[in-house]
């Protein structure tokens, strides 16, 4: 069907480059007039020129983006997640469960879930927190520098790898090729390369990294997530080393590539909002458990997903026709201030109804305990042992996907 | 030892794929709009194919020309005969160094999605040459 495009236009990547607020002021417009509109297609670098893309709905209120979340029937995962065209080569090889609908999803997503589970999160709480500690001990060490390489990065970093099995010597190349990955409509993370290449040469090295991991497992079994998967079956098969790799790359940009960024943005929150700061550090025990959902709410690492509809639908009283691509702006539900009173106060001590993590659903956030469990430890630490930190001014990820920071000077 | 008897089997097999798929009423076209110019440079048996998309030619061993195509591919012959066959995963390949990729990215990109519909076209021009062989050596 043809129909016109918004005028309210949050397609260009100029968009995505406005700034947090800058950007949620446009959004703002659409949340309240038009809560589901039809885009012109997203441009960027993932996608092949010349595809026959006709457009996308933007669905921006948290209500809807819980609706859409909660009903995969309507709403499937398995025709593309990106709000760009982005090649079915690359989905395929990069989205493991991620790009699936109920039944595959289901079987494959549960090889990997135990891991994740809150009673394995506790056993690991003791281990995360004196990581953290001895982040915090470093970062006072130093006394200035890259927050972002400091802290942010390196917790998220060290604890995915040990729970999927990585050497000591291989995590920063994994965490770097995760890092870039996202990275495909950074002009300073491509040098010069076009999206579509970043991405491939970034799945090829995280796929050289599983297949070595795959045959090391094999033949040492160890405690962690890749002993499971190479020893796992599926329907009576055991599982290819390219379903290995997908998974492999799937959870590695899930881990790395999101609680380092809520870090960046969580601290960066307390410092821009003293009293906030104050309060909790007056009594974290208390106030953490919400201050880390705020921090989720505020820093949005994932601002978008995307579905396709499955069957003719309506949505917030707009048609949807079946085939139609419809995209979750998370960074707008988050924002929502019929969700959130005063949604730009970080305030933490409301409890927020937050979609940092997915609208719920199948395929709401596997590691949401992980992440809340490295939040907590972290922030903890900082508020608690460095109370004259001082954050300078980010430079942030360019993109529509990751909302990230890919450096931000300290001082203490 | 490959699965390839020699420069011409290979050619016999993976170069007639190519030329069905100029040829073919509904691939052909597409295969001319992208336009792609790529080269294959195969080990065991070493042989080497051409293909210019745009100009709907294939050239093969000492016909192949100099100039620098869009895509430079090399691997094994019998690798090139997975792929065709639709067994071989090119992420992995390349990642355990089975497939050698040079030049441009969306290129080849562009051009993948054309060759998933030629699988079967594929092994049809193997069972037609009596080369069930190379379909059980594929795995």
């Amino acid at each position: 069907m043809e129909r016109d495009f918004d005028e309210v236009d949050v397609s260009t990547l100029a968009f995505w480059e406005l700034g947090a607020q800058a950007r949620d002021d446009r959004l703002a417009i659409l949340r309240e007039k038009r809560p589901v509109s039809w885009q012109r297609p997203a441009e960027g670098m993932a996608t092949l020129p010349g595809r026959d893309d006709p457009g996308y709905w933007a669905v921006l209120r948290h209500a809807d983006v819980v609706t859409v979340s909660r009903d995969p029937e309507t709403y499937s995962s398995a025709q593309g997640f990106q709000i760009e065209d982005v090649p079915e080569e690359i989905l395929e090889a990069a989205g493991s469960f991620l790009g699936m609908d109920h039944p595959r999803h289901t079987k494959l997503r549960r090889l990997v879930s135990t891991a994740f589970s809150p009673r394995r999160v506790r056993a690991l709480e003791d281990k995360i927190a004196a990581r953290a500690g001895r982040l915090v001990d470093d970062l006072l060490e130093r006394g200035e520098g890259d927050f972002v390489e400091v802290v942010s990065k390196p917790l998220p970093s060290a604890t995915f790898a040990e729970m999927m099995g990585v050497a000591e010597e291989d995590r920063e190349r994994v965490t770097g090729l995760a890092n870039d990955m996202v990275a495909w409509n950074d002009p300073d993370v491509l040098q010069g390369r076009d999206g579509l290449t970043l991405l491939m040469e970034t799945l090829v090295g995280l796929y050289a990294e599983a297949a070595a991991l795959c045959d090391r497992r094999r033949a040492e079994p160890a405690d962690d997530i890749l002993t499971g998967l190479v020893a796992a079956e599926v329907d009576g098969a055991r599982l290819s080393d390219e379903e290995i790799a997908a998974f492999f790359v799937l959870l590695s940009v899930a881990a790395n590539d999101t609680t380092r960024q809520t870090i960046s943005h969580g601290l960066r929150a307390l410092c821009r909002f003293p009293d906030q700061r104050a309060l909790l550090a007056s009594d974290p025990d208390r106030h953490l458990p919400n201050a880390v959902e705020e921090m989720v709410r505020w820093a949005t690492p994932v601002m978008t997903f995307r579905r396709t509809a499955t069957r003719d639908a309506a949505l917030n009283g707009t048609a949807i026709a079946e085939g139609e691509k419809v995209v979750m702006f998370y960074v707008s539900a988050n924002r929502d201030e019929s969700a959130f009173p005063d949604p730009w106060r970080f305030d933490i001590t409301r409890e927020p109804q937050h979609v940092g993590f997915g609208g719920g659903g199948p395929h709401f956030c596997l590691g949401a305990s992980l992440a809340r469990s490295m939040l907590r430890s972290v922030v903890r630490e900082l508020v608690t042992r460095a109370p004259t930190l001082e954050l300078g001014e980010p430079r942030f990820l360019v993109g529509n996907f990751i909302q990230g920071i890919t450096t931000m000077p300290y001082r203490v | 030892m490959g699965a390839f008897r020699d420069a011409p089997d290979v050619y016999g097999c993976i170069g007639r794929i190519f030329v069905e798929a100029i040829a073919d009423p509904e691939i052909g076209p597409k295969t001319r709009e992208a336009g792609l110019t790529i080269r294959f440079d195969f080990t065991d048996p070493d042989s080497a194919i051409h293909v210019d998309f745009a100009r709907g030619t294939v050239r093969f061993g000492d016909d192949v020309p100099d100039t620098v195509p869009a895509v430079t591919m090399g691997m094994r012959a019998d690798v090139a005969n997975r792929f065709w066959l639709g067994r071989l995963n090119l992420v992995m390949a390349m990642a355990r160094g089975q497939v050698r990729a040079k030049g441009s990215v969306p290129e080849m990109l562009k051009m993948l999605p054309l060759a998933k519909p030629l699988y079967a076209r594929y092994e049809t021009i193997l069972r037609q040459a009596g080369r069930d062989d190379l379909i059980a050596a594929a795995g």
